[in-house]
């Protein structure tokens, strides 16, 4: 601050009528290192919290998700067969079947096929 | 220690701005707290001092906003604080009458005139402090100046 500023109020400088009571400043001191210490052990507390929470997460994740997982790759590797595919294989397995059949056989199986109530 | 070093001039600051020596001392704590949750984060863009007086400024501009919700005119209850408050010395009638002349003060020029005269803080620190520029803190502080000049003639 250079002079000039200083002597526009040099009749009062730079008292002021504020004053504090007996030992203010000590325990003022005391009282904020002791909110400190206490937010920082809350802090410390919400961050173990936080790895614990964490730490539980990623063993559920180890444990339950790769299970899943496999299941759903072996699904994966064998599509669905097609409708197509399904009456292809039914129908080839038909065959060889009857072609296996001899004429009297054929002949019981057509009578059983015409006299059986739930075919009709 | 960091608040050896600056509690009393912080105190000071803070009870020039919000006159009350409970709220000064509520807001010292709030400083205090904020500078050591933050302190990891002080980037050294400015001095320590200038960061610690920045967060106060910013404390004590808070506090006022947050007083200043009844109907009554900030300056004026801030000046019927004065009269009526605990730990004041009024027998020095000379500096009562001085603070009442600075709480005259809008708040922007009493934040600069504080700083600026009491705290002996450079231009160039006020405007990282306010975000004001340099050359309009000039002009504040002659502002101020000059008002309580008047002020305290006519006293």
């Amino acid at each position: 601050m250079n002079k000039m500023e200083r002597k526009d109020f040099d009749f009062i400088g730079k008292q002021t009528p504020y004053q504090v009571p007996d030992g203010f400043f000590q325990e003022a001191q005391q009282k904020v290192m002791l909110k400190v210490s206490q937010q920082r052990r809350r802090r410390l507390v919400l961050k173990r919290s936080i790895i614990m929470l964490s730490s539980a997460a990623i063993l559920v994740g180890l444990v339950f998700i790769p299970g899943r997982t496999i299941v759903k790759n072996e699904a994966d590797k064998q599509p669905a067969a097609t409708t197509q595919q399904i009456d292809k294989t039914a129908s080839g397995a038909d065959d060889s079947w009857i072609n296996e059949l001899g004429d009297e056989d054929l002949e019981m199986m057509a009578s059983i096929v015409e006299n059986d109530e739930f075919l009709k | 220690m960091l608040m050896d070093a600056y509690q009393k001039s912080l105190y000071f600051f803070i009870r020039r701005m919000v006159v009350v020596h409970a709220d000064a001392e509520d807001v010292m704590q709030e400083v205090f707290l904020r500078v050591f949750r933050n302190l990891s984060s002080f980037r050294r863009d400015c001095s320590l001092k200038t960061w610690i007086y920045k967060i106060a400024t910013n404390e004590c501009v808070r506090f006022l906003h947050h007083q200043n919700e009844s109907e009554v005119p900030l300056e004026a209850g801030l000046t019927s604080e004065l009269l009526t408050t605990e730990y004041v010395d009024y027998e020095n009638e000379l500096a009562v009458n001085f603070q009442k002349a600075i709480l005259t003060l809008p708040e922007k020029q009493r934040v600069v005139f504080n700083l600026r005269y009491y705290d002996e803080l450079e231009y160039a620190e006020i405007s990282r402090i306010t975000n004001i520029k340099v050359e309009n803190l000039k002009v504040d502080y002659h502002y101020a100046k000059e008002k309580i000049k008047k002020y305290m003639m006519n006293e």
